[in-house]
């Protein structure tokens, strides 16, 4: 249910909107989604990154794509993609060219997720952001639909653009009606993640 | 003028009758794991001007509809509601009220 940096899938329901902020020191990203079908979303989306040397913020158009979904009785799994252009700004370039992709693949029960995703930021003077994440997570109890549900993730981003390269962080997430709130620290710096995100 | 009294009255009841009419609509639905993505199923459903109210068991993975008193949902419009939400229809049961 989830597409690289976004707690939750830009994709929602036909009609549906997205807004999917996440925070953590040396990065911001905030997306907004509409889903025109159940299967595409178009969304305008902002990103933050503090890296090796440079800071930059990137402002991009973004097309997402429900590329495969399995309904099964008790799990579900989907395969989605994004792609988005737009520019970047920061100290060396104000108006760069910028674009953005990522792939992402979960699966999921009632008592278990996992994810990996991919995801790149390219833009001019070979000023470029990778991330590579792998989530696994289990709920300590099965929560019905009107109930709080809450679960513990381990989280790991490799990211060889940024300070911290690899970066642990387990946290807990919990979701409420439309609302997912996520929130842990990282294992070795204590760097802390939060993130969220609202369907409506 | 009795008898026209009384057959104007039935025909007025049973047409409130059908007027009145709700149903209660069970589907069942496959891939509903989590709740906060199933809340678009619920969004979607409650967009349709004759849906009253939805109900979303996720251990029975069924979606109860109670439709407005007088309105009507086709099996064809369910099956298209709950497609749009992302998910999929194993079966579609009605209980008229």
């Amino acid at each position: 249910m989830t597409v690289a940096s976004a707690v939750a899938n830009p994709v929602s329901f036909k009609g549906g909107y997205g807004v999917m902020p996440a925070y953590n020191k040396d990065w911001f990203d905030v997306q907004l989604n509409y889903s025109l079908t159940n299967r595409y979303a178009i969304g305008a989306s902002s990103f933050y990154r503090e890296g090796k040397g440079s800071t930059a913020e990137f402002g991009i158009a973004q097309f997402n794509y429900l590329m495969k979904r399995w309904n099964e009785l008790d799990s579900q799994a989907n395969v989605n993609a994004s792609v988005g252009f737009g520019g970047r700004h920061d100290s060396v370039k104000d108006g760069a060219v910028a674009a953005y992709a990522a792939l992402e693949a979960d699966y999921e029960t009632r008592r278990l997720y996992s994810q990996v995703s991919a995801e790149t930021l390219q833009s001019e003077d070979a000023v470029q952001f990778n991330r590579y994440r792998g989530r696994l997570g289990v709920a300590p109890y099965k929560a019905d639909f009107d109930e709080l549900n809450a679960w513990i993730v381990m989280q790991v981003d490799v990211m060889p653009e940024m300070d911290d390269a690899v970066r642990v962080t387990p946290m807990v997430r919990f979701f409420y009606d439309n609302v997912v709130i996520e929130a842990g620290a990282s294992l070795d710096e204590a760097t802390p993640f939060v993130a969220g995100a609202a369907h409506f | 003028m009795k008898k026209w009294l009384i057959v104007s009255g039935f025909v007025v009841m049973s047409l409130f009758a059908q007027v009145a009419h709700a149903d209660q609509i069970s589907v069942a639905v496959k891939g509903m794991v989590c709740s906060f993505c199933a809340q678009g199923i619920k969004k979607t459903l409650l967009r349709k001007e004759g849906v009253e109210s939805v109900e979303v068991d996720l251990d029975k993975k069924i979606v109860t509809i109670t439709t407005r008193q007088g309105a009507s949902m086709p099996d064809s419009e369910v099956k298209e509601s709950i497609v749009d939400a992302g998910y999929e229809v194993l079966s579609i049961d009605r209980k008229g009220s």
